[in-house]
C-alpha cells in the first residue's frame, strides 16, 4: 500500500471514470486559498446511480482499503459497490493514490444540490474542478466541530475575507460552471 | 566605518520587529478560533467586529492564490506528503 497522497493522481483517476463530483473539506479550502494543509481528498458524488457506479468502480482495486465504520482501520475491500456510498454519513478509503472521503451530505449545507448551487469552478491543466464554495465548506466545518477542523478555521476565514475584496483570478466563470452542468446532463 | 554599523542596526531591528509580530500573531492563535469568528452565532467575538487580520495567513493566502490552479495542487500535495513523513496524519 503506498503512503503518499497523489491528489493530483485521484483527480485524474476520477475524470478518467467519469465521476461527476464536488470537492470539499481541505483541498476544497486550499484551492481558494486557505493556508492549511491536508492529507486526504473529500469529495461529494453527484448521487445519480450511474454516477455513483463511475465512482466505485474508480475506487475499486486490488490496494483499495475500506475504513470501518467505528474503527480507524482499514482493511482490504478489493470491489467498492455503489451502494456504499449512501450506507453512511461518510466513507473512507485508501487506494493507491492515499486517503479519500466520499461524503453524500455537507454537514451543516446538505445534498449534492445545495452545494452545487453555490460551488466554484476551476481548470487544473486538463481536468475542470468542481468546488464547494469557501463559505459553505466554513459552514460544514463549523458544524462538524472537530478539533482538527477549529485549527484550520483561521485559515479558512482568512481566504473568505480576501476573497471577498480580491476575486481569484483563476476562478471561472458562473456561465461556465451552467455549461458544465449541461454538459453533464448530456453525458448521463 | 559608520555605515556597516547602522546597517547592522538595521537588521537587528528588522529582526526585532519579526520577533514581537511572531509573539502578537501567537496571542491572536492561542484565541479559540470559535471566538473571533464573525460566523458563529453565540460566539464570543461580536458579529460587529471583523476577525483580526494576522498578517502571515494573510500572506499565505495571497502567496497561495497567486499561483495557477495546478501549482496549487502540486504544493498541497507535495505539503502533505512532508507532513506525513514528520508525523502521523488522522483523518
Amino acid at each position: 500500500m503506498a503512503d503518499e497522497f497523489q491528489l493530483v493522481g485521484y483527480l485524474r483517476l476520477l475524470a478518467k471514470y467519469g465521476v461527476d463530483y464536488l470537492i470539499v473539506g481541505g483541498v476544497g479550502g486550499r484551492i481558494q486559498g486557505a493556508a492549511t494543509t491536508t492529507g486526504d481528498i473529500d469529495i461529494m458524488p453527484d448521487p445519480s446511480p450511474a454516477n455513483l457506479g463511475r465512482l466505485a468502480a474508480a475506487l475499486s482495486g486490488r490496494s483499495t482499503e475500506k475504513k470501518g465504520a467505528s474503527s480507524t482501520v482499514y482493511e482490504t475491500h478489493e470491489t467498492v459497490d455503489a451502494m456504499e456510498f449512501r450506507t453512511a454519513d461518510v466513507s473512507s478509503y485508501r487506494s493507491l493514490y492515499g486517503l479519500i472521503d466520499v461524503l453524500m451530505e455537507l454537514p451543516g449545507v446538505g445534498p449534492f444540490d445545495a452545494v452545487h448551487r453555490n460551488a466554484r469552478r476551476y481548470q487544473s491543466d486538463d481536468i475542470v474542478l468542481i468546488v464547494a464554495s469557501i463559505d459553505d465548506i466554513i459552514t460544514s466545518k463549523e458544524t462538524a466541530g472537530r478539533s482538527k477542523d477549529w485549527r484550520a478555521m483561521d485559515a479558512l476565514y482568512q481566504a473568505r475575507d480576501h476573497l471577498r475584496d480580491h476575486p481569484d483570478a483563476y476562478e471561472e466563470s458562473e456561465e461556465a460552471l451552467e455549461t458544465s452542468e449541461g454538459d453533464g446532463d448530456n453525458a448521463e | 566605518m559608520r555605515t556597516p554599523t547602522r546597517l547592522r542596526n538595521m537588521e537587528l531591528k528588522a529582526d526585532a520587529v519579526r520577533v514581537v509580530d511572531g509573539l502578537l500573531t501567537s496571542v491572536v492563535m492561542d484565541q479559540p478560533a470559535a471566538s473571533r469568528s464573525t460566523n458563529v452565532p453565540g460566539g464570543a467575538g461580536s458579529a460587529a467586529l471583523p476577525a483580526p487580520v494576522d498578517a502571515k495567513l494573510r500572506a499565505q493566502t495571497e502567496m497561495i492564490l497567486a499561483m495557477p490552479v495546478a501549482d496549487r495542487l502540486r504544493q498541497l500535495e507535495a505539503e502533505a506528503n512532508f507532513f506525513a513523513s514528520v508525523r502521523p496524519l488522522y483523518d
